[in-house]
């Protein structure tokens, strides 16, 4: 069932890297090194006027769209709090993805332009406070995200103080809603919808929460307008995107594509199959498989996914080799999932390891002739009944799963598993022992 | 205007009253929590929903009534409890004497859901 990729020259993009422009391996850009290679933040126009509100239009104007996963429109987003009360904005670099490494690599290389576009936003909405988030284990980030922030304020860079907050590691606490329910002194846990966090988040007050890479986008979009940003990437999905490329390719790593490049290209850039492919994940673990000949063609874009039955998500693309069992890896990843739960709704608290078992049977057990309708008969009793989108997003792991490696999952379900479920896991899951497991 | 029904999953502790109460419409999934085979209460059943929800002991099940949808400007205007008159003003009709209990347990919500949500909200799940 392997299919090798089809030859494919590595695509080169005439205007990008954006984001990574003339970024060196481990580099770390000082303030100096920002504000030469990018220019001076100027929160008022080239005549002194002040008009914040402005940047909301040419972020609507510009296209860009949340990087996080969601890919809501960032100006419709900015507008929904301006002006209301005092807003807060809140930065979520808390990448909750164990496969992706966009956000760590913007935050650690590059945290002026991250922390420039929290203050646009907090200028463009009227924020009296801003937070950035991210996961509390990680020190060292958190040390130097906080040398960062007092560099700037020494030089006077953000009106509204950045306060650095880690936050709780689980999958879950990460989640928008969790964020703000943890700044409000609660569990990093999500929160029933409605009110959402642009309605009243942070102390009851309107809360804009955007992923550190779209704000990232907002910091060269101040810089260089919104014309500039739609002249990469298609008409309906303008702009760049940061990938995290894993699995079998050559060079795995984070890149930086335009919207709308095809799935087999953002194989290509970071090296090409490092062997023969059965298949792509992607969009993270709330992604989907995809047959490589399915995805090889499909333009990185939320729409371009959705049309073939996957999700954009965080810009994850990981690779599976022929020699891997897709069944066993998804089986891995379901369990982590599932252990994940922030245990507060039934259907996810009960489905999830429910599922995960029939997977795990599915994948290394099989033989009986009925798990493939055991986990199929599980799907529709998980989907769409928890608070967040946790269930739904392993539900749609797991019917990619199924779609994709129907083949294998019949072969598993009567003769049990194949050879590929002894090769090594490819998928990242986090350990027991890496993880930061409490809430609070 | 029609009523609409939806469940709390997080305060939903699997009771099971409302399958009970409301077996037209609800149903327990092998785990004892509600499954709504329809969002939508037919006028017949309003009653019966209205009871179900105001008898839920941890009000998880909640009835609103879905309004005309608004332009998105009034959708982003703070959620105002209380401007419309709550399906709680008629929640005497079911003769429940917990019937002061609806105004936790029915929420009077906009219609932005329709606006925002299904995709259309800002990001839920911002990983």
């Amino acid at each position: 069932m392997t299919v090798t990729a089809p030859p494919s020259r590595p695509p080169r993009s005439a205007v990008l890297p954006r984001l990574l422009a003339g970024l060196g391996h481990q580099e770390v850009l000082s303030l100096t090194g920002h504000e030469r290679r990018y220019g001076l933040l100027w929160l008022r126009g080239p005549s002194g006027r002040r008009r914040p509100e402005r940047l909301i239009d040419i972020v609507e104007a510009s296209g860009l769209t949340g990087r996080g996963g969601a890919g809501f429109p960032t100006g419709r987003k900015m507008r929904s709090v301006a002006g209301r009360g005092e807003p807060v904005v809140v930065a979520n670099g808390a990448e909750g993805e164990p496969a992706s490494a966009k956000d760590r690599l913007l935050l650690t290389q590059l945290p002026h332009l991250v922390l420039d576009g929290i203050t646009l936003a907090a200028d463009a909405v009227g924020a009296t406070e801003a937070f950035l988030c991210v996961h509390r284990q990680e020190r060292d980030l958190i040390d130097s995200l906080a040398a960062a922030v007092a560099e700037r304020r020494t030089a006077g860079l953000d009106p509204v103080p950045i306060q650095i907050t880690g936050i709780p590691g689980r999958y879950v606490s990460s989640e928008q809603s969790s964020i703000v329910q943890y700044l409000n002194g609660g569990p990093a846990k999500p929160t029933f919808s409605p009110p959402r966090p642009h309605q009243s988040g942070v102390r009851g007050r309107p809360t804009l929460v955007n992923n550190v890479e779209t704000l990232a986008h907002v910091a060269l979009i101040a810089r260089h307008g919104d014309r500039w940003f739609r002249s990469a990437g298609l008409s309906s999905a303008p702009g760049s995107m940061l990938v995290t490329v894993g699995g079998a390719v050559r060079r795995p790593g984070v890149y930086e594509i335009e919207l709308g490049t095809g799935a087999g290209d953002v194989i290509m850039l970071a090296g090409g199959p490092a062997e023969d492919l059965q298949a792509l994940l992607i969009g993270g673990y709330f992604g989907a498989w995809l047959p490589v000949q399915v995805a090889w063609p499909v333009p990185m874009t939320q729409a371009g996914l959705r049309a073939v039955g996957g999700a954009l998500g965080a810009g994850i693309v990981i690779a599976l080799p022929g020699s891997s069992c897709g069944l066993a890896e998804t089986a891995r990843v379901i369990r982590y999932l599932a252990d994940q739960t922030a245990g507060q709704c039934g259907p996810c608290v009960m489905g999830l390891p429910a599922l995960a078992g029939a997977v795990a049977d599915l994948a290394f057990q099989g033989g009986r002739g009925r798990t493939v309708s055991t986990v199929a008969t599980l799907i529709p009793l998980i989907e769409g009944r928890g608070a967040c989108r946790h269930p739904d997003g392993a539900t749609q792991l797991v019917r990619s799963a199924m779609r994709t490696f129907i083949g294998d999952a019949r072969w598993h379900d009567h003769r049990g598993p194949c050879d590929g479920v002894r090769r090594a896991p490819l998928l990242p899951v986090p350990g027991d022992e890496e993880g930061d497991w409490d809430w609070i | 205007m029609s009523h609409q029904l939806r469940v709390n999953p997080i305060a939903c502790s699997g009771h099971g009253v409302c399958a009970e109460l409301l077996p037209e419409i609800i149903e327990l999934d092998p785990w004892g929590y509600p499954i709504l085979r329809s969002a939508t209460v037919p006028p017949a059943l309003v009653p019966h929903a209205q009871r179900a929800a105001a008898t839920c002991p941890t009000l998880a099940l909640i009835l609103e009534k879905a309004q005309r949808p608004r332009p998105l400007l009034a959708v982003i205007a703070p959620c105002a409890g209380g401007t419309a008159p709550g399906a709680n003003g008629r929640g005497g009709r079911g003769g429940h004497p917990g019937a002061a209990g609806h105004d936790h347990g029915h929420r009077e919500l906009p219609a932005y859901e329709r606006h925002l949500g299904a995709g259309g909200g800002p990001a839920d799940h911002v990983a």
